[in-house]
C-alpha cells in the first residue's frame, strides 16, 4: 500500500464517521398486519421519523427523497390497523397535502424489546371502545407480505401413476390448491410461509402434456406448468442365448443345467429324448433350467434343443453320458479289393467288421499283415506280397482273434501294360 | 422502499391471518446484525451509492432481503458477506433507475434540500465521496472494500463472487483512477 492508498483509508474513515444514520431494528420488519395494496409504501419508523420532520421542515424529508427520486407521489399508510379500519389512515403524500393527520407513536429505546405492532402503532385511527384483538390474546403481526411463488420439485412423471412434487412461498395459512386434469392437490402453507406437496396424475397416457395450475387463498396470481408424461423407451431386444450350467453328469439320473437370455416373459423349452424342462425369462431377460436326461447307456450321445416362444434360433447341445462305452460287438467279415494285380510288388486292399480291438490276421504263400479292428469294429489292410511271381495265382487267407469265421481271396499276378 | 408484491385488488386491506407474536429465530438474529452493523452498512452504501439516502434505503433493503433469505444461508455468519453483496448489486440497479430518472425529470421539480440533506450535505460535497462516486461499479466496491472496509482481496473476491485477478485489477484501476482526480491528497 503506498501512500496515496494511506491517506486515501484515512480520508475514507473520515467521510464515514460523518455518516451517521438512525439505527432502529424495528426498521427491518414491516409493522403492519395488513396486505398492503399495490403502490402503497409501508411507513417504517425512519418514514414516520422523516415525516414528522416535514411538519417542521416544509416540504419533509419524504416529500424531498421522493421528489429527487423522480417517482410519482407516493401514498403511505400507516401499520397496525384494524382490517375494517385500515383504508382510514392512508394519506396522500403530494405537492399539496400535508401529514397533519398522522401522529407518530414514541419509540422508547427500550422498544426493541416490545412488540413490533405496539412500536409502530399510528394512535388515533383506532376506536378505543372496539378493539379487534382481545386483549387477552397475543398481539400478532405478519412479519412481511410473502410472495405467492411455485416451483417443481420431485420428479415422478415417469412413475406410475405419475406425480410431480410442488413447493413454494406464500402468506402463512395460506390453502395452496394445485390443480390438473388428471388430479388435483391441496395443503397450506405453514407458519414460515412455506408450503410443499405432491400431485399425483392417475392413468396420464404417455406423451401426454399436462397443464397444472396452481392457486393460493391469499393471491390472486396463478402459478401454471406444464408437465409431460414420458414415453417409456422401447423395450431392448435381448437375443436368445443359451449356456451350459451346472454339470450334473453323474447324477441319476443325469441332470444338466442350463442358462441364458431371452425377451423378458419368453416361453423357454429344452427336450431331449425323453426328458422336458420349460422356464420363462423373467424381466431382465435371464432363465434358466434344469433338464433331466432319462438313463441310458454310458457314453451315448444325448441331443439337446432349446427353443424360445420369441425367437426362431434353435439353441442345441450335445451331452454324452458318462462311463466307458462297451465295445462293439461285430461278426467278423472280410472283403478284396481285386482279383489281380500288376503292382510290383504285388498288391491288394481287404476291409471288413469285426469286433473291436479284434486282431486280424492276413496270410499268403508269398507274404501277409495284421490289423487291428477300431472301436467301431472296423478293419482295413494293405498287405504287399513282394515274392509273387508273374503270371501265378495264389491264395490270401484271412481270419480274426474275436470271430470264428475265415476268408480266402485269390489273387493273381500279371504283368503291367506295356 | 421495500417494494411489496400486489396483493389481489379485491382483498386490499383484508386482514391477515393472525398469528401468534413470538419472535423467531431469525428476527433475533437479523435484529443482533441490525444493532451491529446498520451505521457501517449505512456507510458502506454511501460510498457505493454516492448518495446517504440512497445509501440508507439500499442498506434497509439489504437488511430485509437478509431476513427474508435467513433460512436459505448456508452459513449465519456469511450474513455480512451477503449483506454486502446486496447493498452493491441493489446500488448498481439504483444507479441505472437513476440515470433513467435523470434523464426524464421535468424541469420543474426543483429538488428541495431537507434537513438530513443539509446535515449530511458536507459528505454530498466532499471530494473523496464525489471521487469515488465517479468510479465504475465494480471498481468502487473494491476499492471501498479494501480501503475503508480493510477486507482481504479473497474476502472481496467471495462478496463480489469475482476472481482474486479481478479483484486486483478493479482495485488498482480504481486507485489510479482516484489518484488522477485527488492528486497526491496533500
Amino acid at each position: 500500500m503506498n501512500e496515496f492508498e494511506r491517506r486515501l483509508t484515512t480520508l475514507l474513515d473520515d467521510v464515514a464517521s460523518s455518516v451517521n444514520p438512525r439505527s432502529h431494528p424495528d426498521a427491518v420488519f414491516v409493522p403492519t398486519a395488513t396486505v398492503v395494496p399495490n403502490n402503497v409504501r409501508v411507513l417504517r419508523p425512519r418514514y414516520l421519523a422523516v415525516a414528522a420532520a416535514g411538519l417542521v421542515f416544509v416540504g419533509g424529508s419524504a416529500f424531498a427523497m421522493e421528489r429527487l427520486s423522480g417517482d410519482k407521489p407516493a401514498r403511505v399508510t400507516p401499520a397496525a390497523m384494524p382490517e375494517s379500519e385500515s383504508t382510514n389512515v392512508t394519506t396522500t403524500v403530494d405537492s399539496t397535502t400535508t401529514l397533519a393527520p398522522v401522529v407518530v407513536a414514541p419509540l422508547p429505546a427500550e422498544s426493541a424489546n416490545k412488540p413490533l405492532i405496539e412500536a409502530h402503532s399510528v394512535e388515533p385511527t383506532v376506536p378505543p371502545t372496539e378493539p379487534t384483538v382481545p386483549a387477552t390474546e397475543p398481539t400478532t403481526v405478519a412479519p412481511v407480505v410473502i410472495e405467492f411463488t411455485a416451483k417443481l420439485g420431485a420428479n415422478g412423471l415417469g412413475n406410475t401413476p405419475m406425480t410431480q412434487g410442488f413447493y413454494g412461498n406464500a402468506q402463512p395459512g395460506s390453502a395452496i390448491h394445485v390443480a390438473s386434469q388428471y388430479g388435483v392437490a391441496d395443503t397450506t402453507t405453514n407458519g414460515n410461509g412455506k408450503w410443499e406437496t405432491t400431485l399425483t396424475m392417475a392413468d396420464v397416457p404417455a406423451g401426454t402434456t399436462v397443464a397444472v395450475r396452481i392457486t393460493s387463498t391469499t393471491s390472486d396470481r396463478v402459478r401454471e406448468f406444464s408437465l409431460v408424461r414420458p414415453v417409456p423407451p422401447p423395450p431392448a431386444v435381448i437375443e436368445f442365448r443359451a449356456k451350459l450350467g451346472t454339470n450334473g453328469l453323474g447324477n441319476t439320473p443325469m441332470t444338466q443345467g442350463f442358462f441364458g437370455t431371452a425377451q423378458p416373459g419368453s416361453a423357454i423349452r429344452l427336450t431331449c429324448d425323453g426328458g422336458v424342462a420349460e422356464a420363462v425369462a423373467g424381466p431382465d431377460g435371464n432363465w434358466e433350467a434344469v433338464l433331466t436326461v432319462p438313463d441310458g447307456p454310458p457314453g451315448s450321445t444325448v441331443a439337446v434343443r432349446i427353443t424360445s416362444s420369441t425367437a426362431t434360433v434353435v439353441r442345441q447341445f450335445s451331452l454324452v453320458r458318462p462311463g466307458a462305452a462297451p465295445p462293439v460287438t461285430m461278426d467278423f467279415t472280410a472283403s478284396a479289393g481285386w482279383a489281380t494285380t500288376d503292382a510290383t510288388p504285388a498288391v491288394d486292399e481287404y476291409s471288413g467288421n469285426s469286433t473291436a480291438g479284434a486282431v486280424i490276421t492276413i496270410t499268403s504263400p508269398y507274404g501277409g499283415t495284421q490289423v487291428v479292428s477300431n472301436g467301431d469294429g472296423h478293419w482295413t489292410a494293405r498287405p504287399t506280397f513282394p515274392d509273387a511271381p508273374v503270371g501265378v495265382t495264389f491264395n490270401v487267407h484271412i481270419t480274426s482273434s474275436k470271430g470264428t469265421a475265415a476268408y480266402d481271396f485269390p489273387l493273381t499276378r500279371v504283368a503291367p501294360p506295356v | 422502499m421495500r417494494a411489496l408484491s400486489a396483493p389481489p385488488s379485491g382483498r386490499a386491506g383484508a386482514a391477515l391471518r393472525v398469528l401468534p407474536s413470538v419472535p423467531s429465530d431469525r428476527e433475533a438474529a437479523v435484529r443482533a446484525l441490525y444493532e451491529e452493523r446498520h451505521v457501517e452498512l449505512v456507510r458502506f452504501a454511501t460510498f457505493i451509492t454516492g448518495d446517504v439516502h440512497a445509501a440508507e434505503d439500499v442498506s434497509q433493503e439489504a437488511f430485509m432481503r437478509v431476513y427474508d433469505a435467513w433460512d436459505r444461508l448456508d452459513d449465519p455468519a456469511q450474513a455480512l458477506a451477503y449483506l454486502r453483496a446486496t447493498v452493491v448489486n441493489l446500488s448498481r440497479g439504483r444507479h441505472r433507475h437513476q440515470l433513467v430518472v435523470e434523464r426524464n425529470q421535468q424541469p420543474r421539480l426543483v429538488a428541495v434540500p431537507s434537513a438530513e440533506d443539509d446535515a449530511m450535505g458536507r459528505v454530498g460535497r466532499n471530494a473523496v465521496l464525489d471521487a469515488v462516486s465517479a468510479l465504475p461499479s465494480r471498481q468502487r466496491a473494491c476499492v471501498v472494500m479494501r480501503h475503508w472496509l480493510r477486507m482481504t482481496e479473497s474476502e472481496i473476491a467471495a462478496t463480489l463472487d469475482v476472481s482474486i485477478g479481478s479483484v486486483r485489477t478493479h482495485n488498482k484501476r480504481g486507485i489510479q483512477a482516484l489518484q488522477r482526480k485527488l492528486g497526491d491528497l496533500r
